[in-house]
């Protein structure tokens, strides 16, 4: 893949790109950070894509790694608190607002809901974006529909 | 909440893109196209491209590239099996699994049509298509190259007005309620017809842990008029709920499904010892389309303990909170990610850039992993799965397939 081919690609994917690193990320100095370091380790790896037609999912599946990436080094950079000291979630009494219920989730689970109900994404193809078993996608799925439906106060269709 | 107005509202509350991710887009593009341009090789053998071909074989290949993307382009414009989409090829037995023109039903503005469907022994295809019937212009955007219409959305107004278009879970095959079984897949694309949406579905039903047989299997899909989930009737008298087959609201259309009849499965089950963990290739399906394997795995208790007191007690999140233990699966995943299909000699039977996408690993657990790969008329008479060390495979870290 030239140069050229390979802007033209990225570019074409530009809101699949932001709405994975923001999914996972939630920081949007942190996702300019993400998808600049995911094109670079792309294209010194552009020999491993051989079907262009197998693009999109190659390219998310490297910007997400390097999420994890990012993530990992954080965790690193703050003390972690022991289980003990975890904070217990309060029942939601109120509904609430889904772009807040959305940010409390976790990574795992907003990427998930993004990446299948906005992208519109089967399990098998987020399961090949992030390189986690489909069972995983699924239960991660479950788990964050049901998430939501207690922030929501309101079951989301499959 | 139906999944489209969630879908909907998710939308408006999802930021876009801000111009400063764009822009860091563009500047890391711009760098590596500056940095490609630097590195352009240099041609100092005339007639002849760095590991490439004499100049008169490069116009023959040209010529032959020419001829194959008139044929594939001719191929898009007539029709596209649904193999084209889900495999991104049409294996050499398709013409003889795939049924055409199974069904059709009219409703005021759209017609629906199962187009096609196909049967391997361990998957269903179906393609089934959402026409507007008064349209006068085509659905979704045109990519040239690959003769696809991209098409972001699931519904158009007049689906709505219609109120068709997939509306529960389940589907139901000779009467048997069928749960979106794992490593599904599926693509929605615009079509050259005015106003046609096609939907190309892939299920693994062997996931459900569902074969089918017979040359009359009644597949119905809920595809027609929506019908109120509170109208769906569940059975809970058994071991699982089960959803019974609702009498309005589905597609209904008969598959001869007697391929499996012809199909060769083989239990090779001969175990590894990989050091952490052992592994042997449980079932291996030889199908027209596609050859399916079943790997089986278990991970040693002591290096599940050595992995944690590596690495920590398990997954967290970004606030610190633990979402599952290590298990199996993360002790072995780097190793299962790198497997390649391999001949007796250590070559690997197909180039893993072709696979990429579409076959290879499809999924794993902390029992079991799943690999597909494309038919073949020949196997080689020995085959492992085995990680690569350099241009032939470890075998010291191979399970045998053949």
């Amino acid at each position: 893949m030239d140069a050229a081919t390979f802007q033209t690609e990225a570019m074409k994917h530009k809101r699949l790109l932001w709405r994975v690193s923001w999914s996972m990320l939630n920081r949007q100095e942190d996702c300019d950070d993400a998808i600049q370091e995911a094109l670079a380790r792309a294209w010194k790896q552009r020999n491993t894509l051989r079907n262009p037609r197998a693009f999109r999912p190659w390219l998310v599946r490297i910007l997400t790694n390097t999420c994890h990436d990012m993530i990992r080094r954080q965790m690193k950079q703050k003390a972690l608190p022991l289980d003990d000291e975890a904070v217990a979630i309060e029942p939601f009494t109120d509904p609430v607002p889904l772009r807040e219920a959305i940010d409390r989730l976790s990574p795992e689970h907003r990427t998930v809901i993004i990446l299948h109900y906005l992208e519109g994404a089967s399990v098998r193809e987020i399961a090949g974006m992030l390189g986690i078993p489909s069972g995983t996608v699924k239960s991660r799925l479950l788990y964050a529909r049901q998430n939501l439906r207690e922030m929501l106060h309101e079951s989301i269709d499959d | 909440m139906k999944k489209e107005e969630f879908r909907k509202q998710l939308h408006a509350e999802t930021p876009e893109p801000p111009d400063h991710f764009e822009l860091a887009m563009q500047r890391e593009l711009s760098r590596i196209s500056a940095e490609a341009q630097a590195e352009a090789p240099v041609r100092t053998q005339p007639g002849r491209i760095r590991g490439g071909l004499p100049r008169k074989a490069i116009l023959i290949a040209m010529i032959v590239a020419m001829l194959a993307g008139a044929v594939a382009l001719a191929s898009t414009l007539l029709k596209q099996n649904v193999f084209e989409l889900i495999l991104w090829d049409s294996p050499e037995n398709a013409d003889s699994v795939i049924q055409y023109d199974l069904a059709k039903e009219s409703f005021d503005e759209c017609d629906v049509e199962i187009k096609q469907a196909a049967y391997d022994g361990v998957s269903l295809y179906i393609v089934y298509s959402i026409r507007e019937r008064g349209a006068t212009e085509t659905l979704g955007e045109y990519e040239e190259e690959t003769g696809l219409y991209y098409y972001g959305g699931q519904t158009f107004p007049a689906m709505e007005r219609d109120q068709i278009g997939w509306w529960t879970d389940q589907f139901w095959i000779d009467g048997r309620d069928v749960d979106m079984p794992s490593m599904s897949t599926g693509m929605i694309v615009g079509s050259d017809t005015p106003g046609e949406l096609l939907f190309y579905n892939m299920y693994r039903l062997d996931q459900e842990d569902i074969y089918l047989d017979g040359k009359n299997v009644e597949i119905a899909l809920p595809i027609g008029r929506q019908q109120p989930h509170d109208t769906l009737v569940i059975d809970r008298s058994g071991d699982k709920p089960v959803t019974l087959k609702p009498g309005k609201g589905l597609i209904t259309f008969h598959l001869d499904c007697s391929v499996r009849d012809g199909i060769t499965i083989t239990h090779p089950n001969v175990e590894a010892d990989l050091g952490t963990h052992t592994a042997k290739v449980a079932e291996v399906t030889y199908s027209p389309i596609q050859m399916y394997a079943t790997m089986s795995l278990q991970v040693k208790q002591e290096a599940l303990d050595a992995f944690t007191a590596q690495y920590g007690e398990g997954w967290y999140d970004s606030e610190g909170n633990l979402m599952w233990p290590y298990s199996g699966m993360d002790v072995f995943g780097d190793w299962i990610a790198t497997l390649q299909l391999v001949d007796g000699d250590g070559v690997p039977v197909f180039d893993p850039a072709d696979l990429a996408g579409v076959y290879g690993l499809g999924g794993y657990g902390d029992n079991a992993a799943w690999f597909t790969f494309p038919y073949l008329e020949t196997w080689p008479d020995e085959m492992y799965l085995a990680p690569m060390d350099g241009d032939t495979a470890d075998f010291t870290q191979a399970v045998r397939l053949k």
